[in-house]
């Protein structure tokens, strides 16, 4: 990646970047309440067996985790790629917070209901015809879940911590930056194959 | 411009070990799963669950033998993390127990899930404190 390749020296010879202001708490405290309903809701749900409320954050969590996915690393990644540092960080000031809180509500919406829905519907049953679809949406999960919390997490809160450093180092910065965006590049790539392996039930 | 890091392979591969045995769960948990409403043999699971440990039982060995390392900035992000993760592992659990899950199933995937959230706890606490300065 180019740019990532510019960014040591950037690093090495740039004066240190401007920086946004730095709010007080890691995440947007404002999205808090709607994260917290959200698992309420989630709960509820499960709890009351709700068809169609189970639908719908399945249905609603699994089109937005994958659009979001797949706008981040396909449209978000290669425009980020092309601006300067400052406006990089900039960028990322802003985004990431807001992500951190996003992302773990849209995925908790969306397996915690789809679980329960396969359970409801024998999906999960070895007799079911297309259990081995159901265990290949299992495996392709796992590969997403691993990579996200492997690698796409831990980059989103270390930058974090780094903006919110008297110095914030670019190099760093950069560096997790690309690990982050080709992380959810290859978690949108996946999330292809779940809407292959989802139209395969649904049909 | 404050000091770049010490170089990556001056690190322990925590981050490594931990997606490993992240996997090694996550085998574990879809192996139970894929044999519901059958009892599955425990056998594979718990067999995916010490491997997990144990690779969890290596990041910490590995971390507590480097010099330097950010303690007071890792314990900050790991119980944060561990709190949030808590939340959506005791979810799961609820899951399975409204579904009543065989006990020693429900055992098993518990002790799934604890590794689980140990490790997601433990590898963003590491990327963030293996860059304190």
């Amino acid at each position: 990646m180019a740019v990532a390749e510019s960014l040591p020296a950037a690093a090495a010879g740039a004066p240190a970047v401007a920086r946004p202001s730095i709010p007080a708490s890691l995440v947007p405290l404002r999205g808090l309440p709607i994260a917290g309903a959200m698992v309420v809701f989630i709960v509820a749900s499960i709890a009351g067996n709700w068809a169609w409320a189970l639908t719908f954050l399945h249905v609603a969590g699994g089109g937005l985790w994958t659009g979001v996915d797949l706008f981040m690393g396909f449209v978000i990644g290669p425009v980020m790629r092309r601006l300067s540092i400052p406006a990089r960080i900039e960028l990322t000031s802003r985004l990431m917070p807001k992500m951190l809180l996003i992302m773990p509500t849209l995925v908790t919406m969306t397996l915690a209901s789809g679980f329960q829905l396969a359970r409801n519907y024998g999906f999960l049953f070895t007799d079911y015809p297309r259990h081995g679809w159901v265990v290949a949406s299992m495996v392709v999960v796992a590969i997403m879940s691993v990579t996200a919390l492997g690698l796409l997490q831990p980059a989103n809160v270390a930058v974090l911590f780094e903006l919110r450093k008297p110095q914030p180092n670019p190099a760093i910065i950069g560096g997790l930056m690309r690990r982050y965006v080709y992380a959810t590049a290859l978690i949108g790539a996946m999330q292809v194959v779940t809407l292959i392996i989802m139209t395969r039930l649904a049909s | 411009m404050a000091a770049v890091p010490a170089p990556a392979e001056s690190f322990p591969p925590v981050t490594q070990l931990g997606m490993t045995s992240i996997g090694f769960v996550a085998g574990g948990v879809i192996y139970l799963a894929a044999h519901l409403p059958k009892h599955a043999a425990l056998g594979p699971a718990i067999g995916c669950l010490a491997v997990a440990l144990l690779l969890v039982a290596a990041s910490f060995a590995l971390l507590l033998r480097r010099a330097g390392f950010a303690w007071w900035r890792f314990k900050q992000v790991f119980g944060w993390l561990l709190l949030a993760y808590s939340v959506v592992g005791g979810m799961i659990v609820y899951a399975f127990v409204y579904d009543h899950t065989h006990v020693p199933t429900l055992a098993v995937m518990i002790c799934l899930l604890a590794t689980f959230v140990v490790n997601v706890a433990l590898i963003p606490a590491y990327t963030v404190a293996r860059y304190e300065r």
